[in-house]
């Protein structure tokens, strides 16, 4: 069974709008009294973000649901994933070099590292651009491999 | 492609190494800072697994990358979702903290703490299972980048 090939773009695009959402979901929620939404969504992305509130950013008078590095990391992934068809084919299953992805790794890994053990803190404008470098170059690695593994599977 | 029987030794390892580090930097103060570097860990399962596979095969494509790393988020999910059980039993679960906080805070009466207990656990795992394998895979596809030739 052939699927079109939009609609295996946008099961990939799909859910990170939805990631995207949640994280601005939570203190929408929190600042129209829905307690409970708005905790479940903070206590699902504590699983992978510190959400300390003097490193995020704020939105509807709370913090979002991720840190602002974070928040630069999926924004970057969703601009680009958003994008993508616009430079690229969206069934392309050719990645870049290393060296890109080397590249928007060294400004995250200092920014984070050098303030990881030293005394130097980073302000939520340079953790969001950071971020947002890394998370933007990481749909050129990653739709190319969703579409070679789904691809694959539905058009053999 | 790499075959599938040889990805879940490697990938067991990883996810157990991530369950293990992310339950001891949540409970132990002076390295709690550790969790400042967010969702790195879980991708690392991922990038340790690529790592560990690396060693017994020669090639190894992205997709393996995604693959074996998905299955380290598998492995990490259950693993750490057995951690929790432990440390809800032993009544020092952050999960079940949570929980009560949002439980009580939404005015929402809650049904005992051995209810809320196995909520947490049953949405712990829920949310490590869906994370561990969207960032091992992530991580996986990163490690394979690098690591490869």
């Amino acid at each position: 069974m052939a699927i079109p090939r939009i609609i295996i773009y946008l099961f990939f695009l799909f859910p990170i709008v939805i990631w995207c959402s949640l994280i601005i979901a939570a203190p929408y929620f929190a600042s129209t009294g829905d307690v409970l939404a708005s905790d479940l969504l903070y206590f699902a992305f504590s699983r992978t973000c510190h959400q300390l509130p003097e490193r995020s950013l704020f939105l509807f008078d709370h913090k979002l649901a991720v840190c602002s590095r974070c928040t630069g990391i999926y924004s970057g992934a969703l601009i680009t994933a958003l994008i993508y068809p616009l430079f690229l084919k969206i069934d392309n299953k050719k990645t870049p070099g290393k060296w890109l992805l080397i590249l928007a790794i060294i400004p995250i890994g200092l920014d984070g590292g050098i303030q990881l053990i030293t005394g130097y803190e980073s302000t939520n404008a340079i953790r969001f651009i950071t971020g947002a470098l890394f998370g933007g170059v990481l749909p050129l690695y990653l739709l190319p491999v969703y579409n070679d593994i789904v691809c694959g599977f539905f058009m053999k | 492609m790499v075959e599938i029987n040889k990805m879940f030794v490697p990938a067991a390892i990883a996810g157990a190494a991530v369950a293990v580090f992310t339950t001891v930097i949540g409970l132990i103060p002076i390295v709690q800072m550790l969790n400042l570097a967010c969702c790195l860990w879980l991708a690392g399962g991922g990038v340790l697994a690529v790592y560990l596979l690396k060693k017994d095969v020669s090639k190894i494509e992205l997709k393996d990358g995604a693959i074996i790393g998905a299955l380290s988020g598998v492995f990490y999910a259950i693993i750490a979702t057995i951690f929790s059980v432990v440390l809800v039993l032993l009544g020092v679960s952050v999960d079940l903290a949570a929980m009560q906080q949002a439980f009580q805070g939404s005015g929402i009466e809650a049904t005992g703490v051995a209810a809320i207990g196995f909520l947490a656990i049953v949405i712990g795992f829920v949310l490590n299972l869906v994370l561990g394998v969207i960032f091992g895979a992530i991580g996986g596809v990163i490690g394979a980048k690098l690591l490869g030739k």
